[in-house]
């Protein structure tokens, strides 16, 4: 996909793919940092104690040279629930209440659906609480990822949210709460994760544009966009999901001739009218 | 076909020797839009196509296991399966199609056991992974090919193994 990747961010030897049972001690030893190796997805250590590690996940191997973390880069479709993740829910159906709270249970795409209490919103209490319809479009956090019971998310700032203002729910203004509007697009986890690399070259290229839009990537697949018109709205989804298996080239002269053409159709119609 | 060590120059309909040659192999992933994941595997002219769907929660929460993930294969065979078969060719008047491959119930618990002993399946306690295998061609060495299939199925759904298991 198009994604701008800084020079010192990329690994610098050969790219190598791994299948699981790989052994990539060597490798991830023997590469010499002033950090301990850390092990991200699709790494894990040998089980008898030995300092083997091996690979879990068929991708390619790379090295994120600032905190030396090895993982494994796969594409799936299937999520699977981590805490901390920023992902997007549907509100199937009150699952039930708590005390003053009411539970929602929010379908999030993972094996299980997650449950969302309505006082994990920024400045709610039990007089003055959200109340959602089945389904409803929820961007929430992930506080617990369900190995044990079903996920929880929630609509509050929490640890990694450092710096982002807290506003009440009431407001629609914070980080987290229901999404309005716009349309919702299934898309892979990578490019999902492509998507929320800062130097994504799609979103620039629209945002180039001069086109007026709102997006918001759940890492659990499922992006969200909202524009003024809703040819624009299909106009940017057909990119995002083209982009996947783009060159960054070829990206940007795809978004060019996606919005010269829905651009001059508007003009058409609108001379004919 | 049935009994290799008759002659030396003994060959198989294909023109392969006896000596163990493998057929040419090819493997197909991403094959299926809906499914997690999805490899189409040949081997010569047998070829199985296998679906991954998982992990997801099961059906009844009562089938659940807490501590890992519970793998269910369910093996089809389509109608014209057979009919390229080598098997028929060329062959004597005796219909003993060792080589004919109906999927049973042991051949599923088979590929479950294996399967089981592969998947990292405590990386993913209360749920099921569902694989669905789906014989195109069945032309000998089906249960491999099988097998095969369903394992890149499950790298192509990005399940973490802790090996590969391999069969011939």
């Amino acid at each position: 996909g198009g994604v701008l990747t800084m020079a010192a961010s990329t690994t610098m030897v050969q790219p190598k793919v791994v299948l699981p049972g790989d052994d990539v001690t060597n490798i991830v030893l023997e590469t010499k940092h002033k950090m301990k190796p850390k092990l991200g997805t699709g790494l894990s250590r040998g089980s008898s104690g030995d300092k083997k590690i091996f690979a879990t996940m068929a991708g390619r191997l790379e090295h994120r040279r600032s905190n030396n973390t090895w993982f494994v880069l796969h594409n799936a479709k299937r999520y699977i629930p981590a805490i901390e993740d920023r992902v997007l829910g549907v509100v199937e159906d009150r699952a039930g209440s708590d005390g003053g709270a009411d539970i929602y249970r929010v379908n999030i795409g993972g094996p299980h659906p997650a449950m969302l209490s309505s006082l994990a919103f920024e400045g709610a209490t039990k007089r003055n609480k959200p109340q959602f319809d089945s389904g409803t479009l929820i961007y929430a956090r992930l506080i617990s990822d369900g190995i044990i019971m079903d996920p929880a998310l929630s609509c509050q700032n929490g640890p990694l949210d450092v710096g982002v203002p807290q506003k009440d729910w009431m407001t629609n203004e914070g980080a987290y709460g229901e999404l309005r509007g716009g349309t919702v697009r299934k898309i892979s986890l990578g490019l999902a994760r492509e998507l929320l690399h800062p130097n994504c070259v799609v979103l620039t290229e629209l945002e180039n544009r001069k086109l007026a839009f709102e997006v918001c990537v759940g890492v659990n697949g499922w992006v969200w966009v909202h524009s003024e018109r809703p040819e624009y709205t299909i106009l940017i989804t057909n990119a995002i999901v083209n982009s996947e298996v783009m060159t960054v080239e070829q990206v940007r002269a795809m978004v060019k001739a996606l919005v010269d053409t829905v651009q001059k159709q508007l003009q058409d119609d609108g001379d004919d009218e | 076909m049935k009994s290799p060590t008759a002659h030396k120059t003994h060959r198989r309909p294909d023109g392969r020797s006896s000596g163990g040659t493998l057929r040419p192999l090819a493997c197909e992933m991403s094959c299926l839009q809906r499914a997690d994941g999805s490899a189409l595997w040949k081997a010569g002219s047998t070829s199985v196509l296998a679906a991954v769907y998982g992990p997801v929660a099961p059906r009844q929460s009562s089938k659940e296991n807490s501590s890992k993930a519970l793998i269910t294969v369910l093996c089809k065979q389509t109608q014209t399966a057979g009919e390229h078969s080598s098997a028929q060719k060329g062959s004597s008047a005796s219909i003993n199609n060792e080589e004919w491959f109906e999927p049973s119930s042991s051949s599923s618990s088979f590929l479950v056991d294996m399967i089981s002993a592969c998947v990292k399946t405590e990386a993913y306690p209360r749920t099921v992974i569902q694989i669905v295998l789906s014989i195109i061609q069945a032309d000998g060495s089906v249960l491999a090919c099988a097998l095969h299939a369903a394992v890149a199925a499950l790298l192509d759904a990005g399940i973490m193994m802790n090996c590969l298991p391999v069969a011939t």
